[in-house]
């Protein structure tokens, strides 16, 4: 975007996030290790939305390889996060259902 | 058969379409999983509109919007999606700190707009592909709710100017 004169959404403060040292303290009541993963996955579908919907509205090659690289990305991420939640068996996925 | 028995056959009596059933499920679950965020949002949030916004928003998930599905669904013999834990989240009072360069107001603000645009597009799905009637009504209700929520969002960041939107752009 920067090349082709666009401002950019940028986000100067990522680095001092995680160097953050000073306490950090949330009740496991509010949030616990089997919620964080599906918090992840739904963020995770999300982005893959806007990305289907990026890639589908996109007609520039390169942009198109952009987004298309990007979303693989996310897509292989997305199968891990389904895959983790089954190995610990935290899942939350709709009822298995049978036909009426 | 007339359009009356179309929404009101014996079956829609004890059964949900594929699609309604999934959105419904899709949607509860969504609100659900929001919980955590939006009481991690509401503690951290400092700007007492931001703060009162949030709390309004927990407060209505749980009271109407996860109730009456659940409810629809259960009529329906289905199986819900359930967190047995929430009053618990409310209600702990137990220490909590989180950094302000961690997470501050206006990141509050971004990250709950973007949050709600998750969840309307989960909602739009459900509402398209949901045919029985009682679900559609359910649906639209929460859609409207939420899709109000959005735009006291986005007054909120435009107000404050903690403003995130894509740039203006002219015509070639």
């Amino acid at each position: 975007m920067a090349k082709k004169g666009f401002d950019v959404p940028s986000e100067q403060n990522w680095k001092r996030k995680y160097d953050e040292t000073s306490p950090f303290v949330i009740p496991r009541s509010v949030i616990d290790d089997e919620e964080i993963p599906r918090s992840v996955r739904e963020a995770s579908r999300l982005t893959l939305t806007l990305e289907a919907e990026a890639i589908r509205n996109a007609t520039d090659k390169d942009v198109r390889n952009v987004i298309g690289s990007i979303m693989e990305d996310d897509n292989n991420g997305y199968d891990l996060w389904i895959k983790f939640q089954k190995l610990k068996g935290w899942t939350d996925f709709p009822p298995n259902i049978l036909i009426h | 058969m007339n359009l009356t028995s179309i929404f009101t056959s014996k079956e829609d009596a004890i059964s949900l379409n594929l699609g309604s059933t999934l959105g419904l499920w899709d949607v509860c679950r969504n609100k659900l999983i929001l919980q955590s965020t939006l009481i991690i949002f509401q503690k951290q949030a400092q700007d007492k509109d931001l703060k009162n916004m949030l709390q309004k928003k927990i407060d209505s998930i749980l009271n109407k919007n996860i109730d009456k599905i659940q409810k629809l669904l259960k009529e329906k013999g289905f199986i819900i999606p359930s967190e047995p834990n929430w009053q618990k989240k409310q209600s702990d009072r137990s220490p909590f700190i989180i950094s302000d360069s961690i997470l501050n107001d206006e990141e509050i603000a971004m990250s709950l707009r973007e949050l709600t645009r998750m969840t309307l597009t989960i909602e739009t799905e459900a509402l398209r592909n949901a045919v029985d009637l009682e679900a559609r009504e359910l649906l639209r209700d929460i859609f409207d709710g939420d899709n109000n929520f959005y735009d006291e969002v986005i007054k909120l960041q435009t107000d404050n100017n903690w403003i995130d939107f894509p740039p203006y752009l002219l015509p070639h």
